[in-house]
């Protein structure tokens, strides 16, 4: 089966020499992000396409009406489900999931459904009989680097412009409208949790922000860490590599969150312009009964 | 009827080809890699070996993918020039972007067999561009057409699967014709007899091909005078997207 394509020892030794000079082959600086733009299904809640330089990422979020689980019967579920297959490139085989993909579905799990960026008691309808059974599923279209990061600005876009529907409780049984009858709710996000890259090169010494496809071939090691709006970091992890120092992790920790941040800030306003936008095609301001008093 | 369909060709960076197909308010995208190493299991000494895989808008694949596998397989099968590429694996990965969101119902049967039937349009579409912008060797190209029978006043009335207007849908039919005018799928959900089989032939073949399948050799690009049909639409796209393909060689 086919192997991905790897870079020259001449490209590589080039693209080190080059990091030691503070220059990168495309010509951003080393603690700057490619431009992120991101699209919103017109008809469609919660779903969502991520660019960032090359790489593409569509997140779908659907919801459904389960039990849930007897342990757990306070909590609805969510789920979310990365996979990489040959669509992205012939070397990520269908039946043998790749290092890159169990990676990525890993730090998803663990910095947006075990930080609590959504609460599942809010998906309870019914406790211990009904439930909203959440599922998110990345497609990585395009891959060119910098998978985190637009698998997180994919997903949390996604939840924030999905609706469930709306429920009504009246004497033990669950009523569940259409959305012509009444109008999905919005999920209850409590924050939103961004992860951004820093590559780590030339024996730990020199830290790059959102590396490219041919610069994550290069790389020695690369520090995840994950942040949100109000600056707090969520996560940091590392998968193994070259040591890095102390004070130097440190540094990357802190530039990478100063990175999260604006990433954070910036996907609010497009949801924001997104929902805006629907609202004025939808009417919405028509069809609500509030008045201003 | 083609103006509902659109189409871009080497949409992604990375795979051999890839195109994205959108009809009947069905999105596919349709990547192919080829010719790879096979695996060893799947090596054929005289030809490629095909391997087709379907990804849902949402969750993984289950039974109704893999069955639209087989029928799609079986339908690309006698168009790509297999014998051409022995011991190779053609890799054609489909991933359906969007789907409509209310989806039309059989009187008989489920909302599940016209989503299949609904989809294959695209599917087939995508899977053809994705091929040729891979440069996989093809004996032909063939359109797929799909088709509902709706209930009438005795006269058995045959529209487009997204044109039911509400009626009441007997059943639906996806038709595939090659470029010489020979039919290479029919799949049918619902019920019918030889009249409405009658019927929905001839519909599928004027939506497929206006001008009969006479298998001549047209000047692609769709410049001069416009078909109408789906053979044109897909001539067109081909035609346009080869263009842009040369656009290096000046115009002298």
């Amino acid at each position: 089966m086919p192997l991905e394509p790897k870079i020259s020892v001449n490209e590589r030794e080039f693209l080190l020499d080059a990091l030691r000079q503070n220059l990168r082959l495309s010509g951003r600086k080393l603690d700057a992000l490619r431009p992120l733009s991101i699209t919103f299904d017109p008809d469609d809640y919660g779903v969502t396409e991520v660019q960032l330089g090359k790489t593409r990422i569509r997140a779908h979020t659907q919801t459904t009406i389960t039990n849930p689980p007897p342990s757990r019967p306070f909590e609805g579920t969510l789920t979310i489900t990365a996979e990489l297959s040959p669509l992205t490139a012939p070397h990520f085989e269908l039946a043998r999931p790749s290092d890159t993909e169990a990676l990525l579905s890993r730090l998803l799990e663990k910095s947006i459904r075990r930080s609590g960026a959504l609460p599942v008691e809010s998906l309870c309808l019914l406790a211990g009989d009904k439930c909203f059974n959440l599922r998110v599923t990345v497609h990585v279209l395009a891959h060119d680097g910098g998978l985190p990061t637009a698998a997180f600005v994919a997903v949390l876009a996604s939840l924030m412009t999905s609706r469930v529907p709306a429920t009504e409780v009246r004497g033990g049984e669950v009523q569940v409208f259409t959305a012509e009858e009444r109008e999905g709710v919005r999920l209850q996000l409590v924050h939103v949790p961004i992860a951004v890259g820093v590559s780590v090169f030339d024996g730990g010494a020199i830290g790059v922000v959102d590396a490219d496809g041919m610069e994550e071939q290069a790389r020695e090691g690369e520090v995840v860490v994950v942040g949100n709006e109000v600056g707090e970091i969520c996560g940091v992890t590392k998968w193994g590599g070259v040591d890095v120092g102390a004070v130097e992790l440190v540094g990357m920790v802190e530039e990478a969150r100063k990175q999260c941040e604006g990433v954070v800030k910036w996907l609010k306003g497009k949801v924001e312009e997104e929902e805006k936008r629907r609202a004025k095609r939808d009417h919405a301001g028509e069809r609500s009964a509030e008045n201003q008093r | 009827m083609p103006s509902h369909q659109s189409a871009q060709v080497n949409t992604l960076p990375h795979p051999d080809g890839s195109a994205t197909v959108s009809s009947n308010g069905y999105t596919v995208l349709c990547t192919v890699n080829g010719p790879l190493e096979a695996q060893r299991r799947d090596e054929q000494p005289l030809e490629a070996f095909i391997e087709v895989h379907i990804r849902p808008a949402n969750g993984v694949g289950g039974p109704p993918e893999r069955s639209l596998e087989s029928t799609l397989l079986s339908f690309l099968h006698p168009i790509i020039l297999t014998p051409a590429l022995p011991r190779s694996l053609i890799q054609i990965t489909l991933q359906i972007l969007s789907v409509p969101p209310t989806a039309q119902t059989l009187r008989t049967g489920s909302a599940a067999s016209v989503a299949r039937i609904a989809l294959l349009p695209s599917l087939a579409h995508a899977a053809q561009l994705a091929l040729l912008a891979a440069r996989i060797p093809m004996r032909t190209v063939a359109c797929v057409a799909s088709l509902a029978v709706v209930e009438g006043t005795g006269e058995v009335g045959v529209v487009g699967v997204g044109e039911t207007g509400g009626g009441k849908v007997e059943a639906v039919h996806a038709v595939g014709y090659s470029r010489q005018g020979k039919c290479l799928l029919w799949e049918m959900s619902g019920r019918g007899d030889g009249r409405g089989m009658k019927a929905v032939e001839g519909e599928a073949r004027r939506r497929c091909l206006v001008e009969g399948g006479k298998g001549e050799d047209v000047v692609m690009g769709g410049v001069e005078g416009r078909r109408e049909d789906l053979m044109g639409w897909l001539e067109g796209t081909i035609g346009g997207w080869l263009k842009g393909q040369q656009r290096w060689k000046g115009e002298s």
